[in-house]
């Protein structure tokens, strides 16, 4: 009896073990998740939005009106367009974004279109405390190894160190994960000597079966300014066609 | 009372060395917390505008913070070690949050143009391994010429690193423990390094001072010793004054220290005012002592204690009017307005206080304890008293001769002092072999120099068109002063941005249009240093090459007349297309005007010979009035109009023999018109007609339209440049490529709808183009502010000492006469001192501005002494001759030690690091010489020839 007892109780144990889930495999699972969520198969394939990005310094505040349109190409970076609303001065300056290093601005008060290659990723994003590599949506898997560093009710802390190898701006991401979106809700991105560089927060809300972002605030902590991106009028899997991400819609004036 | 004073010391004295000792050691505690600090603006007045507008820029711009690192590697620059080492170092201070941006090699903003688009990037974006990619990576940076002279030298064995720093922190400390530190840590060996620029001066300054304080103050205080302990025959007697003198100096710099005052360049010279004023304080106590023990009988404790209260009260009174006099004056030093100034004569004054203090207080208390011995009788004793009793009767024999001889020099001091001249830059302070030294030539001749010199400017929107040409022509002007070098405004980032964007190197006419390339600029780092993110200050940074105080007052002056007549245009904008077109033709001619006058001055730019604007202006209005070849035109036309039916943006989706026709078409539309214009109406049409329905859409063909008739546009505008360029080109050779490029954006001024002209050419109602602040700041400023501010506390110091050192001798002596005559001595080693600067061509600095006070200080003291001797003689009844005889014996001896004491001390700054306190120290030997010989013969004739009435017999002073 007490023979069968102890095995028994050695098989629950056994199994318990085994069915626990090792804290790296986690990490990578939750990351996972991330990625499919916000580029990845379980992401909108096309959306449509108006962002309000607002830039503060000190007591300059800049407010610009932004129509964007993406596209989800799984596996690769988005086709993005952005088309400036407001201020007046700026309305119609287009930026078509096809690839990493290619990308296309329309001045219109010049008439004319320039393909631009960036070789800078870290270069700051129309002055705003995004970069162009922070507004890429490249998986963060294929550039960071996770490890959970810490868990509570509501979410899951990683830890995202860069691979070996990796072009990617941040040494180091600590990624707050809402347990119930599976989105990041706050990330602390570190430079190569371990300081805090920048954070942001990030608010969502469903737009059909999705949680899509609604609002991020990107705070740069060397330059002491912060930019607000809100989300307005957002529409997904609309079904863009291909001639929305061309030169030719580029230069093509906003109506409305 | 001075009897009572001693009297009392005298009897408690073993508490009162207690007391000393114990302050001494208080002080020594404040000794450890002293720091130097030498930033120049700090020492500048804060209510000057102009000197708040240098610190409003230092704050906004870091513009006056800047710290060039120059190196000039053994292997080269361009190998891919030092170029890493450029980037690590790049990287290791531009994030630190005391340095506000790092300007390098490696990050650096390369633009250029590939095929059909632009590439931005850093210049260093990655280094090539191979020694092919090495050398084109070095042959591509000798090609931009913004990086030659900024961080490349021109025949590209040096690199420069700009370091920009933010001024919330301490700048000096900044150099001193981060940008020195860690340059050598990651440039390594094998680097000739070295360090320019306003607060590496400061850093310099801190630490070329600090090596002077510790090394020459022992050497001076060794050469006095060396020479009193000559004099007085008598280490017992020789410890008391420089006792005296030391605790005086330990004192003060306690209490600076406590008060956590900063030393500044000129704190050398206080211990060294000490040890010229307060030993003489010292030495006369004890030599009255020694005398009166040498002359009456000391037999016991008790006798030797009434000799000590005796022989000090009769000198206290003496020593006491010295003392005041030296004080009041050091503290009249607190009326100017140069803040080092201020705080020296403050802690000078302090520190007579103490030294007075000890000497009437600790030595009759030790010479009431030791033995000081008696006065020496050796040989050298006696000749001593053999030469004052010769010279003594040399003077009296012809006192106006010797008057007559004095009053000679006095003149001829005048016409040397109208020969001073002023320097207050830090440059000139250096010796040639110094590393100071080497870092100002190496910036000046591979760098353009470190220090700036900018303009600024304050508007609602500096980044309106019409003002950013008015920015512009502040950069030209400033190209056209010798040795201010490379200009950078925000206008040249708007350039060649257009350039690269748009292929032509100017500044855009309409607010939109700078508005669309801002956008793209924005964001980019090197903007910090130009213009504040609302976009209402900016500022034109250039650099001068050559920091002494002259040229900065000339360009001081000069930028002073520029901005003054400048104001005086009162520019507008006028918009030509409003105009009717002879009207427009009439605004045009003004503009040439206006514009030739900016060519002229970049014409000067690397000190090419100035052209007339006017002979400009007859170039340019002459081109004007030639039509466009239509051919030309045409052609440039058809071409850019195809080029744009055919590009992926056209707003249609057509067959090339399609868009062939509308090419085509268009193209002859334009020609149809003079102008090459191209109407709205009329290219819908022409698009309308060759489109199927299904592909046209009405405001697609109007997008179509306007972007056609602004490429028409674009293209005659262009034209126009190249033909005013080539009408000029007899006028003003083609130059750099940098200076093609000015001369081409001022040139599409004259091409294009938008026109500033100064007000009296321009038609009624038209807009001012005004700024709310336009003025110049930076190095050339605060020279210039200081040099002024030196020349000022100069005058006023020694006005002022003068003044009431002749009112404390006539309150002393109860004689206006006795008075005048007491400050002939000062006068005379005044005006002959300041002669000597000027023939000898040594600057009036921080340190030579003080000999005058010193003087004066040490002159009248031995005024006062002398004069006591002469009254109290001729008070028992001497006659004149015998009592300034008795004079000579009796102070002669103690001003002759204390003379050569403190001549030998001055000798000793003659080792110091700086020219400056070299200097110094030269003119203060020939000024104790002069305050000697002024008072030993100058007094003596002044006071035989004029008799003063209260000098008689029997008659109290």
């Amino acid at each position: 009896m007490k023979h069968h007892f102890l095995s028994f109780m050695a098989a629950v144990l056994l199994f318990a073990l085994s069915a626990a889930p090792s804290p790296a495999q986690d990490a990578a699972a939750i990351l996972a998740g991330v990625d499919a969520r916000t580029g990845g198969n379980l992401a909108p394939k096309d959306m449509q939005s108006s962002m309000v990005m607002t830039i503060s310094q000190g007591s300059t505040v800049k407010v610009r009106e932004i129509r964007a349109w993406t596209r989800n190409n799984q596996g690769k970076d988005d086709d993005r367009l952005m088309k400036f609303v407001s201020p007046a001065d700026v309305r119609d300056v287009g930026f078509l974004v096809l690839s990493d290093d290619t990308m296309y601005i329309y001045l219109p008060e010049f008439k004319r279109t320039r393909r631009i290659a960036s070789s800078n990723r870290k270069d700051s994003f129309m002055s705003s405390d995004f970069s162009y590599d922070d507004l890429g949506t490249g998986d963060f898997a294929v550039s960071y190894d996770p490890a959970l560093k810490e868990e509570n009710a509501s979410a899951w802390v990683l830890e995202l160190k860069r691979k070996a190898g990796s072009d990617k701006t941040y040494a180091r991401i600590v990624m707050t994960v809402d347990k119930q979106k599976g989105m990041p809700v706050k990330s602390e991105m570190y430079d190569e000597a371990g300081r805090l560089w920048k954070s942001a927060e990030q608010t969502y809300t469903s737009v059909g079966n999705y949680s899509v972002m609604s609002l991020v605030k990107m705070t740069d902590h060397k330059k002491n300014s912060t930019t607000t991106l809100e989300f307005k009028d957002m529409k997904v899997d609309k079904g863009v066609g291909d001639d929305l991400f061309t030169e030719r819609n580029l230069v093509r004036k906003i109506q409305g | 009372m001075a009897e009572k004073w001693t009297a009392f010391i005298v009897r408690h004295r073993l508490l009162v060395l207690i007391v000393c000792g114990l302050v001494t050691v208080a002080a020594l505690a404040g000794v450890l917390r002293l720091r130097f600090y030498n930033k120049m603006s700090d020492w500048l007045p804060k209510d000057d505008p102009k000197l708040a507008l240098y610190h409003e820029t230092t704050k906004t711009f870091s513009a006056n913070n800047v710290v060039l690192i120059i190196a000039r590697p053994e292997d080269g620059v361009f190998t891919a070690e030092t170029l890493a080492k450029i980037r690590d170092l790049t990287d290791a201070l531009k994030d630190r949050e005391e340095i506000f941006s790092v300007t390098s090699l490696s990050n650096v903003a390369d633009i250029k143009k590939t095929g059909d688009g632009i590439e931005v990037g850093d210049f260093l974006d990655s280094i090539p391994a191979d020694p092919e990619g090495l050398k084109a990576l070095e042959a591509l940076a000798h090609t931009k010429d913004r990086y030659i002279g900024q961080v490349l030298s021109e025949d590209g064995a040096w690199f420069a690193l700009s370091v920009f720093l933010n001024d919330n922190f301490d700048t000096l400390l900044i150099v001193e423990k981060v940008i020195i530190p860690e340059s050598e840590k990651i440039l390594g060996s094998g680097m000739e390094l070295y360090f320019a620029g306003i607060p590496s001066d400061g850093s310099f300054i801190n630490s070329y001072t600090r090596r002077d304080l510790v090394f020459l103050v022992p050497i001076m205080l060794a050469a006095i010793i060396l020479i009193l302990f000559f004099t007085l025959r008598s280490g017992k007697a020789l410890l008391p004054p420089v006792l005296v003198v030391l605790l005086a100096i330990v004192w003060l710099f306690g209490l600076i220290g406590w008060l956590n005052r900063p030393m500044t360049i000129i704190t050398p010279a206080i211990p060294v005012l000490l040890l010229a004023l307060g030993s003489a304080y010292g030495l006369y106590v004890v030599n009255k002592i020694r005398s009166d023990i040498d002359a009456g009988a000391v037999h016991d404790a008790e006798g030797r204690k009434a000799l000590v209260i005796a022989s000090t009260a009769a000198v206290v009174t003496p020593i006491l009017y010295a003392a005041g006099t030296d004080i009041v004056g050091f503290l009249s030093f607190r009326g100017v307005k140069l803040g080092l100034i201020r705080d020296f004569g403050l802690f000078s004054a302090v520190g007579l206080f103490f030294a007075f203090l000890l000497a009437t207080s600790m030595l009759p208390a030790l010479a009431a304890t030791i033995d000081f011995g008696r006065a020496p009788h050796s040989k050298s004793h006696n000749k001593l008293t053999g030469f004052l009793e010769a010279a003594s009767a040399r003077v009296v024999r012809n006192p106006g001769r010797t008057l007559a001889v004095f009053a000679v020099l006095m003149v001829i001091g005048i016409f040397g002092i109208t020969r001073v001249y002023r320097e207050v830059g830090f440059s000139g302070f250096y010796s040639e072999n110094s590393m100071p030294h080497k870092a100002m030539d190496a910036a000046n001749v591979h760098f353009n120099g470190a220090y700036p010199a900018s303009f600024f400017f304050e508007a609602e929107d500096v980044r309106d068109p019409a003002r950013l040409r008015l920015v512009r022509r502040a950069e030209s002007y400033l190209s056209s002063l010798k040795d201010v070098n490379q200009p950078l405004g925000i206008p040249d980032m708007i350039e060649e941005l257009n350039d690269q964007m748009n292929d032509r190197t100017a500044l855009p006419e309409t607010k939109a249009a700078v508005e669309n390339l801002w956008l793209f600029l924005e964001g980019r780092r090197e903007l910090t240093q130009l213009i504040t993110p609302d976009g209402r200050q900016t500022i034109v940074y250039a650099k001068i090459s050559d920091p002494t105080t002259r040229f900065c007052e000339d360009v001081f002056d000069r930028a002073e007349e520029y901005f003054k007549s400048e104001t005086a245009r009162r520019p507008v904008r006028v918009d030509l297309k409003s105009l009717s077109p002879e009207k427009a033709a009439d605004v045009r001619a003004e503009e040439a005007g206006f514009l030739a006058q900016e060519l002229s001055w970049a014409a000067q730019e690397g000190g090419a010979p100035a052209v007339a604007p006017g002979k400009i202006k007859e170039a340019l209005v002459s081109a004007l009035a030639k039509p466009i070849p239509a051919d030309r035109l045409g052609q440039a036309v058809a071409e850019k109009i195809r080029a744009y039916c055919f590009a992926p943006s056209f707003p249609f989706e057509a067959a090339p023999a399609e868009l062939e026709t509308i090419a085509r078409n268009l193209t002859a539309l334009a020609a149809s018109s003079p102008e090459f214009d191209i109407p709205e109406a009329e290219a819908i049409a022409v698009i309308k007609k060759v489109l199927k329905p299904a592909v046209f859409d009405a405001g697609a063909a109007a997008d179509a339209a306007a972007s056609a008739a602004y490429l028409a546009r674009e293209a005659r505008e262009t034209m126009r440049e190249t033909l005013l360029r080539g009408e000029l080109a007899p006028l003003i050779s083609i130059g750099s490529a940098a200076f093609e490029k000015r001369v081409s954006s001022i040139l599409f001024d004259l091409a294009d709808g938008l026109a500033i002209v100064p007000a009296a050419a321009a038609p009624a109602g038209s807009e001012p183009v005004a700024f709310i602040r336009a003025d110049q700041t930076g190095y050339p400023v605060m020279t210039t502010k200081l040099a002024d501010s030196l020349f000022r506390s100069q005058i006023q110091s020694i006005l002022l000492a003068m003044i009431i050192t002749l009112f404390l001798m006539i309150l002393m002596r109860k004689s206006v006469v006795l008075g005048l005559i007491s400050i002939l001595p000062i006068t005379f080693a005044t005006v002959v001192m300041y002669g000597l600067l000027g023939f000898l061509r040594i600057p009036l600095d921080y340190a030579t501005m003080l000999t005058g006070s010193i003087s004066i200080g040490v002159g009248v003291d031995y005024t006062i002494h002398f004069l006591y001797v002469v009254t109290e003689e001729v008070r028992a009844g001497c006659e004149m001759r015998e009592a300034i005889r008795r004079a000579f014996l009796e102070r002669g001896r103690a001003m002759f030690s204390n003379t050569a004491a403190v001549t030998a001390g001055f000798s000793a700054l003659l080792l110091s690091s700086f020219v400056l306190l070299r200097s110094f120290g030269g003119i203060m030997v020939m000024s104790m010489l002069l305050c000697f010989i002024g008072a030993m013969t100058l007094l003596p004739a002044a006071l035989l020839v004029f008799r003063p009435r209260i000098l008689k017999a029997g008659k109290r002073t």
